[in-house]
């Protein structure tokens, strides 16, 4: 019998051994030897083998098994834990600095990831949302998303790839109206007002808690959200009640349809209430709407069926507009095109003109997210890098361990469990901090985000807690356990070249971060005040508005100025068709003296009445105002110097020429008797337009703003007054007001916003990095605990002492906002590139950013340093 | 002392043990168990049995001699205890007692135990 291969089977063996207990493992072998060696002389080898095998699973019984390992596991587990929390404790200001700025720069960035992930979920959760185009327009001057009134219903009649169409109509002014319900105390004004076609919810999906999809399927019919409703009825289903709004040209009634769950799902339209676009009011006006140019105010959404190409389907759609439209086109010497906009984009990636509401915006999302993204970064390098500086200090006891008979894979079990203990205890932190800002946050931002209803983000955070944890506990587990007990005793391993050298480079990393980020917060700044002290050509203070909303208001206008006059307070009055910081979006299409109607020039147009110019402080260069001694200033214009210059005209000889415009095949004449100074009529992020200011009732939209220059000691008591006098002239009309500087600002909200966001999530970054730097100065200087000695005994002073430790880290910062300066001017050159008014950036910028972060280095740093440098040399000398 | 009540399997490889005296451990019981009563019995299962009346007190054990069949391993020998003697006893004594009371059955099949 071949001896080598009648042996037991090793396998099973090994597999015997890794599960019995060791004090049984002689007998037991012994024993299943015999057995063997029994078995395969009364059989073949084979069956040996095999009896073998049984034998062994038949030992898979819990007396056999090694029980001794699990309570070894667990003694050990303890051991580590008790080690690790007493090491923790020992250094308690390392493990502060080490815990706190990984919980803070976590908590940072989970807010952050919870906005981003907040913005991403608009309009992900319409049924075929991806089948959902809106028709923009692109014409010689702007982007525009709306089209006029035909073009929808013709998209869906010519093309068959269209399963469903649905128009929305925004009408400026009209977003915010008064809601009745039938007892007199229930009025309230409701913003974010839309009136859709029936097909709209056949487009778009909403959760529906009362009626269904159909609701606006009947003329005059109101699908509110569930906020409004309350409002109203209270929990009563309010579908078939009735409730009115109030319109500046009269009062309707709507029956309730449909009540939606406004909170549920996030959209580019913000609707509060939709109301049917086959109406009493609007309803004739929006049939007239036959032209294929003019009143692109619909807001236009296709859904296509599936499979469609959207290229060959856009393509179409332009060509079905120059058919219908190019002789209009044409007459008016005008171009326009039509394309599409994905649906699910809008939100993220239109800014252009127009839109149903303000949106988010892809550039901020991404600062955003790679704020975060730096956060974390930094955060866990820093985590890494005291993590990794504080163990070497422990080759000592690593050397120790491995004397008394440590196993390797103990060493690294303790480690590691340090490391996680330590990012445990951040991740704790996190939470807990979490839980105390989230509010504040919400508040800021105007959202209700919470933390639990953000399962991924829950994830990511603890995942990237424990990642840091175990990539922090590698270094030293791997490293520090592979030497040799005697190496690691005599300490050899103190300036190991590699470690030193990953951890300078984790400095310059951070460094350069932070750099990057007060470089950017610098700028971001600059720009603001750059804007807020932009010339803005008129004067924003102390205007107090009062919209007009209801034909009550707007016929006692003139009744409310004259009640207004004996108030000493305020000064001036008028009423406008809209005012500056409001969007404008009325225009028409003026050629000058001499001019065919082709020629023309796309002029901004507002309505004003008298004393307009002068109540805004707006600058007039030439000629005169409205006034209400000349008739027939019904055919005059006040022009704005970009407007004269677009025409072809001349500021100085301007006045007395004609302008003219084409309506219907008709030519109107206008009067120049004005020229005003270019002020900025809409926001600073638009660039100043022609415009037109008008008096003639044919250029009157449907919305009037009652304009006051008021000044006073107590602006409360002042509205209060005015209040008084207002519902005594409007009874049926509630009051509302708004200060013009406010509403002004508001078009930067979301700059104002980002700005101060970035602003604060900088400053942790900093604090946060410079936590790092001082933990690794605090570890430097311990280390050097004796060299210092050694230099002060020979005669060096305590100023020679602080910057032989400082100067290591100074330059690792100077390398650090050498790397940053490029990135950073590329980063803010994009972001400066969205105003149209920007200032450059100048090469001090870049100085001030640097030194900013080299002084706080060294702040940092020369903390620590002074400190070492002003220990007595005896107490250093004296330990050995 | 813990349970002292033999089971079917206990009772027999108490017995075996007492009747194998030097050559007590594990395989050979196991091997004399399945040559005498013709029922297989793996090594585990004797094993587990013998660590467990040990644990009862009835059995003790130590270390035999290493020898070459078995690798040059030791063996653990087990011997049973006056406390197992009197288990067996008091086991045998009762069914003694039972089978006095049972009418006319031959006595003689408890000899297959060796009794």
């Amino acid at each position: 019998m071949d001896r080598k291969s009648n042996i037991p089977p090793k396998l099973a063996q090994w597999l015997l051994l890794r599960f019995l207990r060791e004090d049984y493992a002689e007998e037991v072998l012994g024993d299943l030897d015999e057995k063997f060696y029994s078995v395969s002389q009364k059989s073949t080898p084979l069956k040996a083998k095999l009896n073998y095998w049984k034998q062994v699973i038949q030992y898979l019984r819990p007396f056999a098994f090694k029980r001794s390992k699990h309570s070894i596991r667990t003694t050990m587990l303890h051991h580590y834990l008790k080690v690790s929390w007493r090491n923790i404790l020992r250094s308690k200001g390392f493990s502060f600095i080490n815990v706190f700025g990984l919980a803070f720069g976590l908590t940072a960035s989970v807010l952050i990831m919870m906005y981003v992930l907040d913005e991403w979920s608009y309009d992900k959760h319409h049924v075929g949302g991806d089948r959902i185009y809106r028709i923009a327009s692109e014409s010689d001057t702007d982007k525009w998303v709306a089209v006029p009134a035909p073009v929808g219903g013709a998209i869906k009649e010519s093309f068959p790839e269209v399963e469903t169409a649905a128009r929305l109509v925004r009408i400026p002014g009209f977003e915010t109206i008064l809601l009745k319900g039938q007892k007199a105390e229930k009025q309230f004004f409701e913003t974010n007002v839309f009136y859709v076609d029936s097909t709209f919810f056949d487009v778009f999906t909403y959760d529906f808690l009362y009626g269904d999809a159909d609701a606006l399927s009947k003329p005059n019919t109101i699908v509110i959200s569930d906020d409004v409703a309350t409002k109203f009825f209270g929990d009563a289903n309010p579908i078939g009640e009735p409730l009115t709004i109030g319109l500046s040209f009269g009062d309707f009634i709507y029956t309730v349809t449909g009540v939606f769950d406004r909170e549920r799902y996030k959209s580019h339209i913000p609707a509060n209430v939709l109301l049917s676009m086959d109406n009493n009011d609007i309803g004739s006006w929006v049939k007239q709407q036959q032209s294929w140019i003019f009143n692109g105010l619909f807001h236009t959404y296709v859904k296509v069926r599936p499979g469609t190409d959207s290229e060959a389907f856009e393509r179409k759609v332009d060509n079905l507009y120059q058919a219908e439209a190019g002789e209009d086109l044409e007459q008016a010497g005008f171009t326009k095109s039509l394309y599409l906009q994905p649906m699910e984009d809008i939100y993220l990636h239109s800014n252009l003109g127009y839109e149903v509401a303000s949106n988010g915006n892809m550039t901020y999302l991404i600062i955003f997210s790679s704020i975060a993204l730096f956060l974390v970064v930094i955060a866990c390098v820093n985590f890494m890098n005291l993590s990794t500086a504080k163990s070497e200090q422990r080759a000592k006891e690593v050397g120790l361990r491995k004397v008394v008979g440590a196993f390797r894979s103990s060493l690294v079990g303790q480690f590691m469990m340090e490391s996680l203990l330590m990012s445990g205890l951040a991740l704790i932190i996190t939470l807990i901090l979490l839980q105390l800002v989230t509010p504040y946050f919400n508040g800021l931002i105007s959202r209700e985000l919470s933390l639990w209803n953000m399962p991924i983000v829950l994830v990511l955070l603890v995942g990237l807690t424990f990642a840091s944890g175990i990539v922090s506990g590698l270094y030293p587990s791997f490293y520090l356990s592979s030497f040799g007990p005697a190496a690691a005793l005599k300490g050899s391993l103190k300036n190991s070249y590699s470690a030193k050298a990953i951890r300078q480079g984790l400095v310059v990393f951070q460094f350069t971060i932070s750099s990057i980020l007060i470089l950017g917060v610098i700028l971001i700044n600059q720009q603001m005040q750059y804007l807020s002290s932009q010339e803005l050509g008129f004067d924003k203070s102390h205007k107090l508005i009062l919209p007009l909303k209801t034909g009550e208001s707007i016929q006692n206008s003139e009744l409310l100025k004259s009640q207004l006059r004996s108030n000493s307070e305020v000064q001036q009055m008028t009423v406008g068709g809209v005012y500056p910081g409001i969007e404008l979006v009325t225009d028409m299409l003026f050629f000058a003296e001499g001019k065919t109607s082709q020629e023309n020039v796309d002029i901004q147009t507002t309505y004003v009445e008298g004393n307009y110019i002068e109540t805004l402080g707006i600058e007039l260069l030439k000629g005169r105002t409205f006034s209400s001694e000349f008739k027939s200033d019904t055919n005059a214009v006040v022009l704005n110097e970009s407007a004269i210059k677009a025409l072809g005209y001349d500021v100085e000889s301007a006045l007395g020429k004609q302008v003219y415009y084409a309506l219907n095949g008709e030519r109107y004449a206008m009067r120049i008797i004005g020229v005003v100074a270019d002020y900025h009529f809409e926001s600073l992020q638009h660039e100043i337009e022609p415009l037109a200011l008008l008096i003639s009732p044919a250029f009157s939209g449907p919305t009037r703003y009652f304009i006051m220059d008021v000044q006073s000691a107590s602006y409360t008591s002042l509205v209060q007054s005015i209040e008084r006098v207002w519902d005594e002239v409007n009874p049926g009309s509630p009051f509302q007001y708004s200060f013009l500087d406010a509403d002004f600002e508001r078009n930067y909200r979301k700059e104002m916003l980002t700005m101060q966001l970035i602003q604060s999530f900088t400053l942790i970054a900093i604090v946060i990095a410079c936590l790092g730097l001082f933990g690794l100065a605090a570890f430097t200087a311990e280390r050097k605990t004796k060299e210092i000695g050694v230099r002060k005994v020979l005669g060096a002073s305590v100023g020679q002492v602080v910057v032989l430790l400082s100067s290591e880290f100074a330059r690792l910062v100077l390398i650090a906002v050498v790397i940053a300066a490029p990135i950073a001017y590329f980063m803010m050159d994009e972001w400066l590139n969205e105003f149209a008014y920007r200032i450059e950036m100048s090469w001090w910028v870049f100085l001030v950013a640097g030194l900013i972060a080299m002084t706080m280095a060294i702040l940092t740093v020369s903390f620590q340093a002074i400190k070492a440098a002003l220990s007595n040399p005896v107490k250093s000398l004296r330990s050995e | 002392m813990k349970e002292t009540k033999l089971g079917e399997f206990e009772e027999v490889l108490l017995l075996l043990v007492g009747i194998l005296e030097e050559d007590a451990y594990a395989f050979k019981i196991a091997e004399e168990f399945e040559a005498q009563s013709g029922r297989s019995a793996s090594i585990g299962s004797v094993h587990s049995t013998l660590d467990r009346l040990k644990e009862k007190g009835f059995l003790t054990s130590e270390m035999g001699q290493p020898t070459a069949e078995r690798g040059g391993r030791r063996k653990r020998i087990y011997t049973i205890t006056n406390v197992g003697r009197n288990a067996l006893q008091a086991s045998r004594d009762f069914k003694v007692n039972l089978w006095n009371q049972y009418p006319g059955l031959a006595i003689d099949k408890l000899n297959i135990l060796g009794l």
